[in-house]
């Protein structure tokens, strides 16, 4: 009988992933016996599986021997007498029942945890790669928008608030000590320093390396609630603290592997309080999400390079349900961002952490231009301003890149930018290919 | 149409168990935030996690030694700490929403090379 935890991953996602401990004569030396035992296995969601195997080829220190580009349904390993691959409900029983298998279990998810990576930076720049490809700085220039008046909640290691690039960037700031208890009068510092990191992408002013930040006129209420201790005490509290500091959007560059349900009732709460909630979906690699990232009602990022590629580490997947089926629903630039780091220093990092405060950053600066608009109206703006290039797939990228000309259109009901996307669109389109050959009479 | 991807059951009964176990003290006690449904008003949380903890040391015949601390209307969650085993058995109340531990080690994605 297969298992009580399979069962429950097939009625979840329709799918599980297992081992089935083979026995010692299972006999599959054979290619035959092998071939039909794979019959069982399946080839889960399409796209996930080839950015898995893009992601092998990218970030592999040797050409990968990989011939093929599909990865096979079922991988054997003959000295352990194991099997290892995806099954879906026919397939689990037939497992179960198969002679040559002694039992089914559910493959475990092993935690990488990833080195931290960021380094300091010389680079001075106008501004980044990230802000010019979401056209925030025509907002900046053509619009005259710079976030004024509105205010970001941010939850994160910290901020370091005498970074010079923040002076007047902190509306507030509270510390959650490790039992979850905010910490009286405390100033605003960095226990790391990724808070700053991404603080400093929203809302940093121009500084001595350049225009750094998406919303400089904006500010943060920014609270210490990771890492270490009681964090998820720590996260509730620092919400709780967060709507009562008037912020319209929340940026959360954090999360749970895989999907509870735990932060339903609170990410419910802060869009009835007028709060969008803009969150990473995770750097795990293809087929794979974060909670809260992955609900249904957040706006949840992914990452991009300056090459209009998502990147390899970028989480993407597929859930079960009629609403949001496909997570992240944008993608923001999260390689290589160079933002301020505490002690007077910057640096350049790369993840979806980068790439969430781009478009917290952006809702900032929409919102100045209309304060009056609702969480859904603004989320509707950035989403549907979105346009995937062709490098990117859909199963990765979703709706795409959000472009902040466009989203400020469609928020306050003008279509001259769209129009002018969309001409953009069919100019390129309707151009030959340079190498084309014009036909014979 | 495609299957569907797996979404993971890092946080059933079993995945929450182990992960209680892991971050419990000496004494085989841990802390964690139990989440309610919706319809469990913000106002009534303290009845509800008491109901809770009730329900559970019945079915498992045991004393209640649950402690509850922190209630946060936000979330409708309150915080426990106490023995593992009935922790994880809040899970199957039928007010309960989820539990987690308050303990993560992998709490956002961590910055790529």
């Amino acid at each position: 009988m297969t298992s009580q935890e399979i069962r429950r991953t097939l009625s979840d996602v329709g799918y599980a992933k297992v081992i089935a401990v083979l026995k010692p004569d299972a006999g599959l030396s054979l290619d035959a016996a092998r071939k039909d035992l794979s019959a069982n296995f399946i080839t889960p969601d399409e796209e996930q599986m080839e950015g898995l195997v893009l992601s092998a080829k990218t970030f592999s220190s040797r050409p990968t021997r990989r011939t093929v580009d599909t990865p096979p349904k079922m991988k054997i390993y003959p000295r352990l007498g194991l099997a290892l691959g995806f099954v879906d409900e026919g397939g689990a029983a037939a497992l179960t029942n198969d002679s040559r298998v002694s039992k089914v279990v559910q493959a475990p998810e092993l935690s990488l945890i990833r080195p931290v990576a960021m380094s300091l930076s010389q680079e001075k720049v106008a501004t980044t790669w990230g802000i010019k490809r979401l056209n925030v700085d025509k907002l900046w220039t053509q619009k005259q928008l710079t976030g004024k008046g509105v205010v970001i909640g941010h939850l994160d290691t910290g901020v370091d608030g005498t970074h010079p690039d923040l002076a007047g960037a902190i509306k507030a700031f509270a510390e959650f000590d490790h039992a979850g208890e905010q910490v009286p009068d405390a100033k605003a510092t960095d226990s790391a320093w990724h808070g700053t990191h991404t603080a400093a992408t929203i809302v940093s002013r121009a500084g001595a390396r350049g225009s750094l930040g998406v919303a400089p006129g904006a500010q943060l209420a920014s609270a210490m609630v990771i890492e270490g201790g009681a964090v998820i005490d720590r996260i509730l509290a620092g919400l709780e603290w967060l709507a009562g500091e008037g912020c319209r959007i929340v940026s959360l560059s954090l999360g749970l592997r895989g999907y509870t349900p735990a932060f339903e009732v609170v990410i419910t709460a802060l869009r009835n309080l007028g709060i969008l909630p803009v969150i990473a979906i995770g750097n795990d690699n293809a087929n794979s999400s974060r909670s809260p990232g992955n609900y249904v009602n957040v706006l949840s990022v992914g990452a991009f390079d300056s090459a209009d590629e998502v990147a390899g580490f970028s989480s993407s997947q597929r859930i079960r349900r009629t609403e949001v089926p496909l997570v992240p629903k944008i993608v923001g630039p999260g390689v290589d961002t160079l933002s301020c780091l505490p002690n007077n220093d910057y640096g350049l990092s790369s993840g979806t952490s980068m790439a969430t405060p781009h478009i917290a950053g952006l809702a900032a600066l929409l919102l100045e231009a209309k304060p009056s608009a609702t969480v859904d109206e603004l989320e509707n703006a950035i989403v549907r301003s979105a346009r995937r290039p062709k490098t990117m797939a859909e199963g990765r990228a979703n709706r795409g890149v959000p472009d902040g000309l466009v989203a400020l259109d469609i928020l306050l009901g003008d279509t001259t930018q769209i129009a002018q996307a969309t001409m953009k669109k069919r100019v390129k389109a309707a151009k030959p290919p340079a190498h084309s050959k014009r036909p014979s009479k | 149409m495609p299957v569907k991807s797996k979404i993971g059951n890092e946080w059933g009964f079993e995945g929450v168990k182990a992960q209680l176990q892991k971050k419990a003290a000496a004494n085989g006690a841990a802390s964690a935030q139990v989440f309610f449904q919706e319809r469990v008003g913000a106002d009534d949380l303290g009845l509800a996690i008491t109901q809770a903890i009730r329900n559970v040391t019945s079915r498992r015949s045991s004393q209640s030694d649950i402690a509850v601390g922190r209630i946060n209307r936000l979330s409708k969650s309150v915080a426990v700490r106490g023995d593992v085993d009935t922790i994880a058995d809040l899970l199957n109340e039928q007010n309960v929403k989820a539990v987690l531990p308050s303990e993560i080690d992998d709490i956002y994605p961590k910055p790529v090379e």
